[in-house]
């Protein structure tokens, strides 16, 4: 299961990535929407350091805490993105799912220079949203910090299919819905 | 040496350098016009997780973004009035803002013989001058974040 799918109303033939963009800590990030693999309430995912779905084990990835972010308060728009990418998996909460974007690869900047430090390895780049911009997560430093510290308890599903968010593809940039 | 039109030859010109003053936390510094940007109105910062000293925002200007040099934590003071400015500094990884205070900069033209060496190690200079009783050092912008 991807997120991924047909590029929205365009017409060019400029390659394109999508992103699903998030809240964590009052900041805007923005993941690779080929790598998440599905979105969770709280209610679903329960409070278990590690998701599986459908056989998947997703271990709880504190990204607020390796970004230095404040965390976030659980609330009904809170919501567990689970990702995948080159056979790692991980799960973050996030405090609001904002939207998805469809842009030319162009449309990703580039870190600016002057930031020298290892946050050069956890951006892929930045994207212009709403009035402000997300950072682009790089996915494979992300999953790098699954299960990290955490134990080992796990949500096994049972009985009800899961209840996945999915992103309908043909919005650039839409609400999260659920289905 | 430049020649005059009658073949004579000029004077030298006096060597002088054109400085824009500014605050940061009440705290006057000088920089380089050529190395200035510009100034416009500070527009809230966004801050970003990093590392890198005095590097942890960007702010954004239309289409572009900017990273965002912290010089009032350098100087370890806090900016000072409600409706700051943002220097635009041009450095050799691109360019850079960088919130000042309220005060409005000024331009100010230097004769070179009037730049004494700067003491103070807080950041990269390129010397200083005497303005009445204060001595006023002169930023390198190109040189910021460069330690």
């Amino acid at each position: 299961m991807s997120l991924s799918g047909q590029r929205a109303g365009s017409t060019s033939l400029a390659p394109t990535s999508r992103f699903l963009v998030g809240t964590m800590g009052g900041r805007s990030l923005a993941f690779e929407a080929d790598s998440v693999q599905g979105l969770l309430t709280l209610e679903v995912a329960g409070e278990a350091e590690v998701v599986t779905v459908q056989g998947v084990a997703y271990e709880t990835v504190d990204l607020a805490d390796r970004l230095a972010l404040s965390s976030d308060e659980d609330g009904p728009d809170t919501r567990i993105v689970l990702l995948s990418q080159g056979g790692l998996q991980g799960c973050i909460r996030v405090a609001q799912m904002r939207g998805l974007m469809e842009l030319e690869q162009s449309q990703v900047l580039p870190l600016p220079r002057q930031f020298q430090g290892e946050e050069q390895t956890w951006y892929r780049g930045m994207i212009l949203f709403e009035e402000g911009v997300a950072l682009v997560l790089n996915t494979a430093w992300v999953l790098q910090g699954a299960g990290a510290g955490h134990g080992t308890a796990s949500l096994e599903w049972q009985g009800e299919t899961p209840r996945f968010l999915t992103v309908r593809p043909e919005l650039a940039i839409g609400k999260v819905e659920e289905c | 040496m430049l020649r005059s039109a009658n073949g004579s030859y000029q004077k030298p010109a006096s060597r002088s350098c054109n400085l824009l003053v500014f605050s940061v936390g009440g705290r006057r510094l000088a920089a380089k016009t050529d190395e200035v940007a510009g100034i416009s109105v500070w527009k809230e910062s966004i801050p970003v997780p990093s590392r890198t000293p005095f590097i942890s925002a960007v702010i954004r200007q239309d289409q572009t973004i900017l990273p965002v040099f912290d010089l009032a934590e350098l100087l370890r003071v806090s900016v000072r009035g409600d409706c700051l400015l943002c220097l635009t500094a041009k450095h050799p990884r691109g360019t850079m803002a960088i919130c000042i205070d309220e005060e409005m900069p000024v331009l100010h033209t230097l004769d070179l013989a009037a730049i004494q060496t700067y003491r103070g190690e807080e950041f990269p200079s390129i010397g200083s001058f005497s303005s009445g009783l204060d001595e006023i050092p002169i930023l390198s912008l190109s040189k910021l974040g460069s330690a």
